[in-house]
């Protein structure tokens, strides 16, 4: 499975195989949070007035991404196996992000394609930058994060304080423009970028693995 | 006097070997700093003369965001603690002075100090800011251990424990997500922004609203709504007193509900 052909897999292995084995490896608890948070939303969103379906699916679905990206960057336990291994780490956890972020635009796209059916959300294309641009901000946090502790606990935290800065800073400094998405999908991707760089690096992955 | 001892020890070792990693750091000095800016930025906050209610403004606004912070960050200790993978742990563990319960409140309590003491660092500069812009250094520095023990350490107490009881409940990711929707529905989220049942204003908050307004000069608003109920009497001493003893009681009943399911489970 681990051989260095293009995609790192045996030949014979399908798409299929592939994506249900990086399912496993993703977690399926990370995966299950996003789904978790939908139905959690959809309950709730009947309840509470609709001027609030948009900012709450904007805000409550990539806070959920960001802690299963925070899961999957940093919950790897056997990181020493890993870099033995032809296949660079950095590409497995690429392929399990990917996993991750497929889910995570199917769960939006079908959220907020049910909210504006229902007349809930009024403008469905807003809320997809928004919680896109919310999302990428968090997924560079969760990443960056990672690398640098080592463990889950951490990138989650940092996760939520990058939230809520977002909300409360960002989101207050840039009122009424399309900027506060564009800075924090930029800064997401920065964080990436950087975040991409530093796993490259196998001895600092050590480092933060015992640290 | 042993398991006194053995708590002693379980906490102090906990707390080294927090202070030695990253992994608090890493997550509380953001949360920190992001309360920092906001204090500074916020009318609400800096902009009171009083400098004992600019104390407890200071404590609720960093209770707000580390809290929560804290307990995404230590929700695992309890899992970890059950489910660890090192060979021969458990049986080492087992063969300390320590029972599992002593263990589980060590390795929380330990983390739980270290990650509290950026928070203290902030509110005794809050404090030192506040004797020097004019208050008297006793009534300042009393209020600013007023606010630590009754806003901030109830707090992040009760948001560790209910997040790492969670987290014997459910995965752990979700865990994190739901103490965060949590925390902020019991603090924030009163009837006056939604109409929804909520703990927030009410003697079951742990935002710390009524010792706030009853011993530190913050605005009754921020304890009970209008009009006051039977959970939500106005601020005063046996109210704060009621509200901090409530909050703490959570907490405890938090960790004995988690030891009743690392029993079960074991």
């Amino acid at each position: 499975m681990n051989l260095p052909v293009p995609l790192g897999y045996l030949p014979h292995m399908d798409l299929g195989s592939m994506a249900g084995h990086e399912m496993r490896r993703c977690g399926m608890p990370a995966l299950a949070v996003l789904t978790g948070t939908a139905v959690a939303l959809g309950v709730v969103l009947v309840v509470l007035p609709s001027s609030w379906a948009g900012w709450l699916v904007a805000s409550a679905l990539p806070l959920a991404f960001g802690m299963a990206a925070a899961m999957v960057a940093g919950g790897e336990d056997a990181l020493e196996l890993h870099l033995t291994l032809p296949t660079p780490y950095p590409r497995t956890l690429r392929r399990r992000l990917a996993v991750l972020v497929g889910v995570a635009a199917v769960v939006l796209a079908a959220v907020v394609g049910v909210l504006s059916a229902s007349g809930r959300v009024h403008d469905p294309v807003q809320v997809l930058v928004d919680a896109g641009s919310v999302a990428i901000l968090l997924l560079g946090t969760a990443v960056y994060a990672a690398v640098g502790s080592g463990s889950p606990g951490a990138p989650s935290a940092v996760v939520l304080t990058a939230w809520l800065a977002k909300l409360l800073v960002l989101d207050g400094a840039l009122r009424g423009s399309g900027t506060a998405a564009v800075v924090a999908a930029g800064a997401g991707l920065a964080l990436l970028l950087v975040a991409g760089r530093r796993l490259e690096d196998s001895e600092h992955l050590m480092r933060a693995a015992v640290a | 006097m042993a398991g006194m001892t053995a708590l002693a020890g379980t906490v102090v070792h906990e707390a080294r070997m927090a202070q030695r990693g990253r992994v608090l750091w890493l997550a509380m000095v953001p949360a920190v700093l992001l309360s920092f800016v906001l204090g500074l930025g916020s009318p609400v906050v800096g902009g009171l003369t009083d400098p004992v209610a600019r104390i407890g403004a200071w404590a609720m606004l960093l209770t707000t965001f580390c809290a929560p912070a804290l307990a995404v960050a230590l929700a695992d200790r309890f899992s970890r603690l059950l489910h660890s993978r090192r060979p021969g742990l458990a049986e080492l563990l087992e063969s300390t002075p320590g029972s599992g319960t002593l263990r589980m409140i060590g390795t929380l309590a330990g983390p739980l100090a270290v990650g509290l003491s950026p928070v203290a660092v902030v509110l005794a500069a809050v404090c030192v800011a506040a004797a020097v812009t004019g208050g008297a250094a006793g009534p300042v520095l009393g209020a600013g251990l007023v606010a630590l023990g009754t806003i901030v350490v109830p707090g992040a107490l009760v948001a560790t424990t209910i997040a790492a009881l969670l987290t014997l409940l459910v995965p752990v990711a979700a865990a994190r997500v739901v103490v965060v929707a949590l925390w902020f529905w019991s603090t924030h989220l009163n009837t006056e922004l939604l109409a929804v049942p909520t703990l927030a204003r009410t003697l079951f908050s742990p935002l710390g609203g009524y010792p706030a307004a009853a011993w530190l000069h913050a605005s009754p608003s921020w304890a009970s709504g209008s009009p006051p109920g039977i959970l939500s009497p106005p601020p005063t001493t046996p109210a704060a007193l009621l509200s901090v003893a409530l909050v703490l009681g959570a907490a405890a009943a938090f960790v004995a509900t988690a030891r009743a399911v690392a029993g079960l489970r074991a």
